[in-house]
């Protein structure tokens, strides 16, 4: 596992990425916590914003998943849960693959941003309005929560 | 003799010359220091205490934050300074079919607050949006809603105003002088 | 001009033969996983380590910790894959192309090790119509130091629609 993870490390320090602005782990002592910036995809109504994202690695990495979670209070999005910040998506639970690695997972995270999914939802009330197809609801609300965290 | 004599004189005003330049100098020196230092140390302090009592005040004295649904009434209150309130804590979310504050309607509004608006298509996602929000309390004309006001919105906020009519709208939303 | 050889030093070098077959079938969901596939063909896509060198906890390289050919053509150091299938997560299924693991049965490589992995296969879909989380070690004694590698199943994943619950109002269709 330290030897995969010190490759993700040297592998990160060139890294370039249009939605990925920083992915650094919190100390280069112990690569087992990381902190990551990503910018809201164009397009979407998390666009304009950045967002930090812990990830943490358990010892048994690659052959189970990090914990990834947005900072409280910061990511209003269905498939996010408001209070804690935690994730639901596929790759990072049931569709997990000891191939993915640290970036491909912040990039999963940052297309999910623009695709959210109200099957599996965190957040019931904005999966509720993608439900109901209320897109100006959607991105109105969204926007409140973004603008009211930031002060 | 008194070629060294008189250089030791030429020598003693020189000193005195760049003395009392030196001397001019640092006096200036510390006089544009204070200029761009301002107030002393304890003045920023104290002021800084001033203004933490003050953030407490504001903080017990904060209003509670409202969710206002904007239906036909409200609406039609075009010419009601709606703009003042949006400094406060409060959301405005407007009905499926109404405008409100509408920028195609030539009002202009603060970028700083303009979030504070919610547009609607569906009535169901006025009731989401009320239940995201979980403020403190709900103003609203039930009888201007379709379908009324839905029984489990009370789990999301504390406090529910139904509004019968426009005078009493107006007495939670003063008119300023 | 008469050469004397005194003595003669000789120096081997080895690797695997892999055979990599192209324009092999992708699935549509996975194909953002590509360009991080194809830049190193060579590495084992579960520890980023060189085909012919060793997986994290082997020290010599070559038939010690040797590499396990899939059907899919897919390719891991064996203690790798193992280590995966032996989870409940993996599902059985081959870490890049999700399809079943299995091994190609054609090539003298993988011929020590079919066995071991059909018991491991049999096994885990036992476990997996039974939904038994606990870990079982006797499937196979050889794998070694399997400690630290937990078998995550159902019971990590299945709160994690729990926050849906606890809301009075559910979801509505």
């Amino acid at each position: 596992m330290e030897s995969r993870i010190l490759k993700e490390y040297k592998d990160s320090r060139s890294l370039q990425s249009q939605y990925i602005l920083a992915l650094d782990p919190i100390s280069t002592d112990d690569l087992t916590h990381w902190e990551c910036t990503i910018k809201g995809p164009l397009h979407s109504p998390f666009a304009n914003h950045t967002f930090k994202l812990r990830i943490d690695i358990p010892q048994t990495y690659p052959l189970t998943t990090p914990i990834c979670k947005f900072e409280p209070f910061a990511m209003p999005h269905p498939n996010v849960n408001f209070e804690t910040g935690e994730i639901c998506l596929d790759i990072l639970d049931t569709n997990w693959s000891p191939v993915f690695n640290i970036q491909y997972i912040v990039e999963a995270i940052v297309w999910l941003l623009n695709e959210p999914n109200f099957k599996s939802p965190l957040n019931l009330d904005l999966a509720n309005l993608l439900r109901f197809d209320d897109l100006k609801a959607y991105h109105d609300l969204i926007s409140y929560h973004l603008n009211n965290s930031a002060k | 003799m008194t070629t060294d004599h008189r250089r030791l004189t030429r020598n003693g005003s020189l000193v005195r010359t760049v003395g009392t330049g030196v001397v001019l100098a640092i006096g200036a020196g510390i006089a544009c220091w204070y200029w761009w230092r301002g107030p002393n140390a304890s003045q920023e302090t104290n002021r800084l205490q001033q203004k933490e009592e003050e953030e407490h005040r504001k903080e017990r004295e904060k209003e509670p934050s409202r969710c206002v649904i904007v239906t036909k009434t409200l609406s039609e209150m075009k010419d009601f300074d709606w703009q003042k309130f949006l400094k406060d804590d409060i959301v405005f979310i407007v009905v499926p079919g109404e405008t409100f504050l509408d920028p195609s309607q030539g009002f202009e509004i603060d970028p700083k607050v303009g979030y504070k608006i919610i547009r609607c298509d569906t009535i169901l996602g006025v009731w989401s949006c009320v239940k995201s929000l979980k403020k403190d309390s709900l103003i609203v004309i039930g009888d201007e809603v379709e379908g009324g006001i839905p029984d489990d919105i009370s789990n999301f906020t504390k406090n529910i105003r139904d509004v019968k009519s426009k005078e009493e709208l107006l007495t939670i939303f003063p008119i300023p002088f | 001009m008469k050469v004397t050889v005194k003595k003669i030093y000789p120096v081997y070098a080895w690797s695997w033969d892999i055979v990599t077959r192209k324009g092999e079938q992708k699935s549509d969901v996975y194909s953002v996983l590509d360009k991080y596939r194809s830049e190193k063909d060579d590495v084992c896509g579960i520890c980023r380590a060189s085909y012919n060198g060793t997986c994290p906890s082997c020290k010599i390289p070559g038939t010690m910790c040797p590499l396990i050919v899939g059907s899919c053509n897919h390719n891991f150091h064996y203690h790798c894959i193992f280590r995966w299938l032996n989870t409940l997560n993996s599902k059985g299924l081959c870490p890049m192309c999700r399809q079943e693991f299995k091994l190609d049965k054609k090539l003298v490589i993988n011929s020590d090790y079919l066995q071991k992995f059909e018991v491991l296969a049999r096994k885990n879909r036992e476990r997996r119509a039974l939904n038994v989380d606990e870990e079982d070690n006797g499937i196979d004694n050889m794998i070694i130091d399997a400690a630290g590698i937990e078998d995550d199943s159902s019971s990590d994943n299945s709160n994690f629609l729990g926050d849906s619950h606890e809301r009075s109002d559910v979801l509505m269709y």
